[in-house]
């Protein structure tokens, strides 16, 4: 085995913690204004692009007498379920500050409870009934002192959009309200926050159960935005500090060129192709062709992109899905486009007034994304398969 | 007795007897050759991570036979085996206990067992029938599972063959399952799949995105030289050492028209030790012989419809329009549409997008698609395949146009062979890459004696050309034409090599003999349009393209030489 090669220091899927987490000081920041505000927070952004990562981060930087705890949610699949999640969470919460506090004690106490963890809670021979009222009481006795807790809730919105897809509305519009009476309640201000993040947009799912999305406008949305050239600059010098490929600035010049849109996700799926190929023939010199030919074979060995193509296809008319797929073509050689040229080629394709909900259609389903009022591919590999497949582009 | 005379089954009795010795670590470590480069990377990202690291869930996508259970069979070796490694981590494969798993409770269950025996550590486990649901069950088995973990400072390396499978079944289950893996960084999964299922691609689904992806591609030409040797010496089998490199021919076609598939070769191999004197077409035949339990088992499955769009499909073997397929199978195109999506979510049948609304379709495992053709094929059908297995036989055969070179020499010297067809063999032979310098001097002395057609092409001498390719069409009605239509295409003639692929009189013979040189041809010609590129089965595109790279290759060459 060779064991003098360095492979990147990359993490492709999962979500990238410790030392592999490459810092995002600037979103950290933001979120953390807002909570000391005494506000809550909503992580915009589309799948992939690093939000758990950042929440997980964030139970590192914890002010003093505020305690923070993080859990994915996502397979919570009833009302009664996410109460008791919450409820064990927002104990989890409380225990670490257990240290010295006698309220804390007598809570325990009242609520019958013989151990905390992160798996769940374990109670002596009585246990709660209604884990809502429950967790009620606690935020009125949190109320009370000089404490805040932080529940950096990750994929939320999938939980309510599973219950919503199988016919439970009520369920997840009690959610909802439920929230909102939390974070609302004048006795907790200050004393809690909740941070959402989740790979559905959560304005889409609350507009679907309630028609309007006023219930979570008291959500700070902090943008979560990719990587500037010069950070993702600074993100390959990080992972490959110690990799035996390296990049000097002609190759990272090429390969950012290629990326265009800049999520560690992206840029590693890049580094560990070029990686792998170099690691075959135990060649660590890196081209302008390796680069090349990495792209080429993550857009060749991802052929489910058609299925993305086909989709368009399937779920829409004939006219629908030639509007979007010229717009994506359009994209996917320039690019971007901009709003005027969007209402080009609606006018074009008679779609002058629905353009904008089949493009948002794009967009929540993780085509493209708006940036400073340019749409461009989320993915740069899905770009390039688009642009693959259709190679000329000249009829604007 | 020699092997080669023995029962027909021998090799893979040998070899199954071997592998279940198999199945011994030493033997595992032993015989394996190939995806080291996959073993490697997977095993050296295990070795340099840290407790608190993330870990990464690994993908690894191939087709039936291509060597994936192999593959985590020697990572769980690596992991048992490697001091370090197993300090930091348990390595759990639930090979045979997989088919029970239809539950994300199911698969817990069984990794709770095996981890209960492997740490010592028996526990009293709650009944399924203390919990309100099955998705507290499963929620309450994990929790054991951390706990033991968490005591034994250690984490899992879960290999799961069939992950795709496992996954289809578990709906709701998806999603505690990845709630799971992203709450407790203790259990890392590596998966097999012959697919790219929807559960790790489509956007609205738990698994988005959410493996690292490593493609088990055929086996390349020095792969399969490499265990042909491994073989000849580890089972005594003098035949097979440097067998490939003899008879490259035979072998490339055998790796092409059987995707590189390892499984493939083994039956390849116990042909060829039956029956060392068969060639061409008779090994590919007798290849696809080996493989019919496993397909007509596949075949059998499937409902008289289905089956006949299989098949008519495989027959067409370019990826067909539902037009074709309407045609061919006389079923409404409503049914063949809905047969068609049944067909994909078996992994039988897979969709080329076009771009357009109509999409193309084709057998997604191409040694199935030749299976069928040479098993159930018609006569015309089954010519089609033993021209395709002889052309590119001798596309890459070095060592059989060695010897025709050598055989031709001698004709030329003895005056025994025709004027015209002398002189357009030696012409082609000269340009091989397997003939040697003197070799091809002698052939040009021997050759420049007459005046014959591709010298006058070379030359510019375009007089009677029609005339002169009819009587060389004549001459050589049932000789192998494929280096007087290359040689064309070398000295630039596409278009005439078109006019005669298209011709009314040889224009049937010739497409049918020659069809990777047709397609190179179209391809040399811009005659692309109606999805060429795409409708070209995958397992031959390559050679169509290194045939288009060498023509361009030979065109430039000769264009600057004049």
């Amino acid at each position: 085995m060779n064991t003098d090669w360095k492979d990147p220091k990359i993490i492709v899927g999962p979500t990238a913690i410790g030392d592999y987490y490459y810092p995002r000081p600037q979103i950290e920041a933001n979120i953390w204004d807002e909570i000391q505000k005494g506000g809550h927070v909503l992580l915009a952004a589309p799948r992939r692009v690093g939000k758990s990562s950042v929440m997980q981060a964030m139970l590192k930087n914890c002010p003093e007498n505020t305690q923070c705890v993080f859990k994915n949610i996502q397979g919570v699949q009833s009302e009664a379920e996410f109460y008791q999640q919450l409820f064990e969470l927002v104990l989890h919460c409380l225990k670490q500050f257990e240290r010295g506090k006698n309220w804390l004690g007598n809570l325990f106490q009242h609520l019958n409870i013989e151990e905390i963890t992160l798996d769940g809670v374990k109670f002596g021979e009585r246990k709660p009934t209604n884990y809502a009222e429950e967790i009620n009481l606690i935020l009125q006795k949190i109320g009370q002192q000089q404490v805040k807790i932080v529940l950096l809730l990750d994929e939320l919105p999938e939980v309510l959009n599973n219950l919503y897809k199988k016919g439970r509305r009520e369920e997840a519009s009690s959610i909802l309200d439920h929230l909102r009476q939390w974070r609302q309640s004048p006795e907790t201000r200050n004393h809690f926050s909740l941070v959402l993040a989740g790979s559905v947009g959560i304005h889409h799912i609350v507009k679907a159960l309630e028609g309007r999305t006023a219930d979570i406008n008291d959500f700070a949305i902090v943008p979560f935005e990719a990587l500037t050239r010069e950070e993702a600059s600074d993100y390959i010098a990080w992972a490959t500090k110690d990799a035996t490929v390296q990049y000097d600035l002609p190759m990272l010049t090429h390969l950012l060129t290629k990326i265009n849109y800049f999520i560690p996700y992206f840029i590693n799926l890049m580094l560990d192709e070029i990686n792998k190929a170099a690691r075959k023939k135990n060649h660590s010199t890196l081209d302008i062709q390796a680069i090349d030919t990495a792209i080429g074979m993550i857009v060749k060995n991802n052929d489910h992109f058609k299925e993305w193509k086909n989709r368009l296809f399937e779920y829409f008319t004939v006219e629908e899905s030639g509007f979007l797929n010229e717009t994506l073509i359009f994209i996917a050689h320039r690019h971007a486009i901009n709003q005027r040229q969007l209402y080009n080629l609606a006018l074009k394709h008679g779609k002058k007034d629905t353009y904008m909900e089949l493009i948002r259609g794009l967009e929540h389903d993780g085509y493209i994304i708006e940036l400073e009022g340019d749409l461009m591919f989320v993915s740069p590999f899905l770009q390039a398969f688009w642009k693959a497949d259709n190679p000329i582009y000249d009829h604007v | 007795m020699s092997n080669m005379q023995q029962d027909p089954t021998w090799f893979i009795d040998q070899l199954t007897l071997y592998q279940a010795a198999n199945s011994s670590p030493e033997a595992v470590k032993r015989n394996f050759l190939i995806r080291i480069a996959e073993f490697e990377l997977i095993v050296s990202d295990l070795r340099r991570k840290k407790p608190s690291d993330p870990l990464q869930h690994e993908l690894i996508l191939g087709r039936r036979g291509s060597g994936k259970s192999t593959l985590l069979r020697r990572i769980q070796i690596e992991i048992d085996e490697d001091t370090e490694l197993a300090k930091q981590f348990i390595a759990i494969n639930l090979a045979e206990e997989q088919a029970s798993i239809y539950r994300l409770s199911d698969l817990w269950f069984e990794v709770l067992q095996e981890l209960m025996t492997r740490l010592n550590s028996p526990l009293r486990l709650r009944d399924f029938d203390e919990f309100d649901n099955n998705q507290a069950y499963s929620r309450y088995l994990y929790a054991e599972i951390h706990q033991l973990l968490q005591s034994s400072g250690k984490r899992i390396v879960l290999l799961l063959d069939n992950l795709d499978r496992i996954l289809q079944n578990f709906d709701d289950d998806g999603h505690l399952l990845r709630e799971t893996l992203l709450n407790y960084n203790d259990l890392q999964i590596i998966g097999g799949s012959t697919r790219m299922d929807e559960h790790f691609w489509r956007y609205d689904k738990p698994f988005y995105e959410f493996f690292r992806r490593h493609r088990l591609e055929g086996l390349r030409f020095e792969e399969i030289h490499q265990l042909l040797n491994h073989w000849s010496a580890e089972m005594n089998l003098p035949l097979l050492h440097d067998y490939a490199l003899r008879y490259r021919g035979r072998i490339e076609a055998i790796r092409i028209l059987t995707d590189g598939l390892p499984r493939a070769l083994q039956f390849f191999i116990q042909v060829l030790l039956h029956d060392s004197n068969s060639y061409g077409f008779d090994y590919l035949r007798k290849v696809m012989d080996r493989a019919t339990p496993l397909y007509q088992e596949r075949l059998n499955n499937l409902t008289p419809p289905q089956r006949k769009i299989v098949q008519e499909m495989a027959f067409w073997w370019e990826a067909a329009p539902t037009k074709v397929l309407v045609e061919k199978c006389r079923m409404e195109s409503k049914l063949i549409a809905s047969y068609l999506k049944q067909l994909e979510q078996y992994g039988i049948v897979e969709t080329i997008a076009t771009g357009k609304k109509n999409h193309l379709y084709r057998i997604s495992e191409r040694f199935f698609n030749m299976w069928l053709i040479v098993t159930q094929g018609n006569p015309e059908q089954k010519r089609r395949a033993k021209y395709l297995t002889l052309f590119l036989e001798s596309w890459y055969d070095g060592e059989e146009l060695k010897a025709l070179a050598k055989k031709h020499l001698v004709d030329l010297r003895d005056g025994l062979v025709s004027y015209d067809k002398g002189l357009v063999l030696s012409k082609g032979l000269a340009h091989s890459k397997f003939i040697g310098v003197e070799e091809r001097d002698e052939l040009i002395e021997y050759t420049r004696k007459g005046n014959f057609l591709i010298i006058e092409v070379w030359n510019g001498i375009f007089e009677n050309l029609t005339e002169k390719i009819e009587q060389i069409f004549q001459i050589n009605q049932d000789e192998d034409m494929t280096w007087f239509l290359s040689n064309l295409l070398y000295l630039e003639q596409n278009q005439l090599v078109l006019s005669l692929f298209e011709s009314e009189q040889h224009g049937k013979m010739l497409r049918e003999r020659y069809e990777l040189l047709y397609y190179a041809t179209l391809i040399l010609t811009h005659k692309t349009e109606d999805n060429l590129l795409l409708k070209i089965p995958p397992e031959v595109l390559p050679t169509v393209q290194e045939i288009v790279e060498k023509v361009k290759e030979k065109q430039s060459f000769y264009s600057k030489k004049q």
